[in-house]
């Protein structure tokens, strides 16, 4: 594995001009947080990433295979419970492992509760949790920490970080607070471009 | 609430019996409409014939059948037209001729080629696989793009993502496709068999009742139809639960 390598990126929704030549290199096992102003492609650049979308031109390198994500939305499986929801990003994980990650984000009680019943913010954790159980070699977090209030924040980040270590972290936020907790390299995307 | 919707239907269900008894001793002529209390008694002799048992299974086995099959088929045409957009466009127009020619059209046609044992089974496949696919197709595409996204990402297996994603979408449209075709495939198979007149079939015992003015073995083979449909529905509804909900979430 090395740094990627991010060359030239551009895109456009017909006239509007989404990301205009982005160089970014992302080192390995380092969390890069994307900053922004809201609809000014932070989103649409972690999807490109992701492999979900198509850049006009430009190159990435270097990009790992194995992806996890936690998306804009929580797309959680609403009809099965969070261990299902868990498990069925990885196979090889333990009942007892998936409840020590849950433990670790306050949701152990909720462990066998269907989805649909969980409040947003605990539907946020889940996400996060199944991103972070998932075999990866990447992690993309869109906006992972919203809708969680202070408290659940902070444990939330201590989670992130202590189950992060040495894995590469491309995260989008609007609060700068959560990048600077996260240790993370901060860079700011205005009028398309990307600014340290 | 439950009692109360269960005795609202036992009460309705007395009233329109109420009612037809009424209408039949105000005509007063069995042939042109026998009361339901003849019917029961009919109904009653009926049971303990071995015709009575051999023709329903004659015809339960046909119509069944071909339900089945048009489940098959049906659901196997919506995934090649979820899976590829030409193959819906070259699916519609058979599937609305299909929709909108009359039953007794296709049956006419059909018994220059088929034999009348056999009619039966081919018109309740042919009305039930537009209904089935219309269903699918629907159930597969109500399924959440973004969802997909996320399965793509974690890289899901084909089983899983039919598990977790497909099956909660595809359970309502399938139920609704289900309760809807097993009626009509009764229904057209019944017809099939009046105007094809198999051997020892529902169909031919309607028939002949007709032929004979003997209405109230006309009113007791039909009680014994609708009392066979509701039966098969509520089975296959039971076992198509059961089936989902064995899958656990759904």
């Amino acid at each position: 594995m090395s740094d990627i390598i991010i060359k030239n990126l551009y895109k456009s929704f017909g006239d509007n001009s989404v990301l205009e030549n982005v160089n970014i290199t992302i080192k390995e096992g380092s969390i890069t947080c994307i900053m922004g102003q809201s609809g000014k492609g932070k989103t649409t650049l972690l999807n490109i990433l992701m492999g979900l979308e198509k850049a006009d031109s430009g190159e990435i390198l270097n990009m790992p295979k194995l992806k996890s994500a936690v998306f804009q939305e929580n797309r959680l499986c609403e009809s099965f419970s969070v261990l299902s929801n868990i498990r069925i990003v990885n196979d090889n994980v333990s009942d007892d492992t998936i409840l020590s990650h849950l433990n670790a984000v306050g949701l152990k009680n909720e462990a066998n509760q269907q989805v649909s019943t969980l409040s947003g913010g605990m539907k946020r954790r889940v996400a996060l949790v199944r991103a972070i159980i998932a075999k990866k070699d990447i992690l993309f977090l869109d906006e992972a920490l919203k809708g969680l209030d202070e408290n659940t924040k902070e444990t939330t980040i201590q989670y992130i970080l202590d189950n992060c270590k040495n894995t590469t972290v491309i995260m989008v936020t609007h609060q700068k607070d959560e990048a600077l907790k996260l240790n993370a390299n901060i860079l700011y995307l205005k009028n398309g471009q990307i600014t340290e | 609430m439950k009692n109360n919707t269960k005795f609202e239907k036992i009460l309705s269900v007395a009233t329109a019996l109420l009612l037809w008894q009424l209408v039949a001793v105000i005509i007063s002529e069995e042939v042109l409409l026998v009361s339901p209390v003849k019917v029961f008694i009919r109904l009653s002799e009926l049971i303990f014939e071995k015709s009575f048992w051999s023709a329903i299974l004659f015809s339960f086995i046909r119509i069944t059948s071909g339900f089945f099959i048009a489940i098959i088929i049906g659901t196997l045409l919506a995934i090649i037209a979820y899976r590829f957009k030409i193959a819906e466009v070259f699916l519609w127009p058979y599937i609305s001729i299909i929709k909108s020619t009359p039953v007794a059209s296709f049956i006419i046609l059909c018994l220059i080629w088929l034999s009348s044992s056999t009619l039966p089974i081919f018109i309740s496949t042919i009305i039930v696989i537009p209904i089935v696919y219309t269903n699918m197709l629907a159930g597969f595409k109500s399924t959440d793009k973004k969802i997909l996204e996320m399965a793509e990402i974690f890289n899901l297996s084909f089983k899983k993502k039919l598990l977790f994603i497909y099956l909660p979408k595809i359970k309502p449209h399938f139920i609704s496709a289900c309760t809807v075709s097993i009626g009509l495939a009764w229904k057209s198979g019944i017809a099939a068999e009046i105007i094809g007149i198999p051997s020892g079939s529902m169909g031919e015992m309607l028939y002949n009742a007709k032929l004979y003015l003997a209405t109230a073995d006309l009113f007791s083979w039909t009680v014994a139809i609708i009392v066979i449909s509701i039966l098969f529905e509520k089975l296959v509804l039971l076992i198509i639960n059961k089936l989902f909900s064995s899958f656990g979430g759904l």
